[in-house]
């Protein structure tokens, strides 16, 4: 075996090697490894049942009453992180981390928000179709402590 | 069976001689397909240097990058933005084959870079995982022999210097790259499907898990085709079986060659109905089983390069076959 074959066989073993951390220390969905990461994607498998899903989305108002609706992008983060760091906490009436939101989307604008509501819908397969009911909408004030329905 | 026997069958499967036309073109794809496809989006990257003071979940590179240079120092607008054209460069020079060692080196680690920073933010996808290995693959393979400056540049100079143009040999060297990434793609396949065995055991094909999936995917990116699939249960039942036959059986294609351009097509075509039913943006493994359905074969794309060159009158009619491995 050739010096060169030596060393690529030492890198195919490596490479292979290393896709096998992240099965024997599964970290879940939060990895930390890439490029080499387990692939356990869509595994989770669901009984007979209702067939449904949600869509959920954070509107912030100004002042002067123009509504836009909140972005990943807008403060800088990828829509999982967003959803776990803003929208589930606001669905749960979070209103501390309504106001740090408010704080963050603010900066450096000239007609600040000053409130922020949840939005979303679920959406059901029926017999008749796709149908769609809304989520109570939940109102966080900068000032206010709680969340209004 | 002995340790010699092992080591044949090792460079049997890894080192079989080969002419480098098959790994040049694979290289010629890759960069191209890069430079014009997947270069991460700039914009994205200077919006989340500028947004974000800390990493929440730094990746392996970033980490090692900010053990020597401090994130402020680097990660930010300016930073992302040189490192961005840096890699756009390498991409050229690797398409074209100029220093094209380190020219594919500089391009997958300014990829690497550009993506695990996307990904320390707390939020890591699978796509690009498999073609940042494989390119990374490339600067260790003759990738530059064929198709490229460099070769053109050899060949010159041996001309100048008296010698007669090098034939266009076979190397032992020229397929691991790309036997490697087929793999990779196996094991990454079989890893996904098993999963969802073991979590799910068959029920993962009842329908309704797929239904379920669909529907989420379908309405959070507002695909009104993946809203109807959805709502057909036999095609998801049948949908489902058929995904896991593909995911568990890739691996197929390794032992069974001959099978293998259909795994490869099946890939393709599974990627595409995946991101037109429910976004999902597995293009580097479309272009990976593309790369694998034209190259990996050790004579079907030299005798096309071998064809045309007869067309084009550059070279008699039989000469310089390709030899079968």
């Amino acid at each position: 075996m050739t010096k060169s074959k030596i060393w690529v066989s030492a890198l195919i073993i490596v490479t292979l090697g290393l896709h096998a951390v992240p099965v024997l220390s599964y970290q879940g969905v939060g990895q930390t490894r890439w490029p080499f990461l387990a692939w356990a994607m869509y595994a989770k498998s669901y009984p007979p049942g209702p067939v449904k899903t949600t869509k959920r989305r954070l509107v912030a108002t100004t002042a002067a009453g123009a509504d836009a609706e909140v972005t990943p992008e807008m403060v800088g983060l990828s829509k999982s992180t967003f959803r776990n760091l803003y929208i589930n906490p606001l669905y749960q009436g979070d209103s501390t981390t309504a106001r740090e939101l408010l704080a963050r989307i603010n900066r450096a604008r000239e007609a600040p928000f000053v409130a922020i509501r949840t939005e979303g819908e679920i959406f059901r397969l029926a017999d008749t179709g796709l149908v769609t009911e809304r989520f109570p909408v939940l109102s966080f004030s900068s000032g206010s402590p709680a969340p209004s329905r | 069976m002995n340790a010699q026997r092992w080591i044949e069958r090792w460079n049997a499967f890894w080192f079989p001689p080969a002419s480098p036309l098959n790994l040049a073109g694979a290289r010629v794809v890759a960069a191209a397909t890069q430079l014009f496809w997947f270069m991460p989006s700039l914009a994205h990257q200077v919006n989340l240097a500028s947004k974000n003071s800390e990493f929440i979940d730094p990746q392996p590179i970033i980490r090692v990058i900010a053990a020597v240079i401090p994130r402020e120092a680097l990660f930010n607008p300016t930073g992302v933005t040189v490192i961005w054209w840096g890699t756009a460069a390498a991409a050229v020079l690797a398409l074209v084959g100029l220093f094209t060692r380190t020219s594919l080196f500089l391009l997958a680690l300014g990829y690497w870079i550009l993506i695990g920073h996307a990904y320390s933010y707390a939020d890591v996808h699978h796509p690009q995982a498999l073609w940042a290995i494989f390119l990374m693959l490339l600067p260790f393979s003759p990738a530059g022999e064929r198709l490229s400056i460099d070769a053109l540049l050899r060949r010159r100079r041996g001309a100048g210097a008296g010698g007669s143009e090098p034939a266009a040999g076979r190397s032992e060297l020229v397929m691991w790259p790309l036997k490697l990434t087929h793999v990779l793609l196996a094991a990454t396949y079989f890893s996904t499907g098993i999963t969802k065995l073991i979590s799910g055991g068959l029920a993962w094909m009842n329908g309704y898990t797929l239904q379920n999936h669909l529907l989420s995917d379908a309405i959070a990116r507002d695909i009104p085709i993946g809203v109807w699939l959805a709502q057909q249960y036999e095609l998801c039942v049948l949908l489902s079986v058929g995904t896991i036959l593909f995911e568990v059986f890739y691996f197929v294609s390794l032992f069974v060659p001959r099978t293998a351009p259909l795994f490869f097509l099946g890939g393709i075509l599974f990627h595409v109905g995946l991101y037109v039913t429910a976004g999902h943006p597995f293009f580097p493994h479309i272009m990976l089983n593309a790369i694998l359905l034209l190259f990996l074969d050790p004579a079907w794309f030299p005798n096309r390069i071998r064809r045309l060159e007869e067309a084009l009158g550059r070279r008699p009619a039989g000469a310089e076959a390709p030899q079968p491995s």
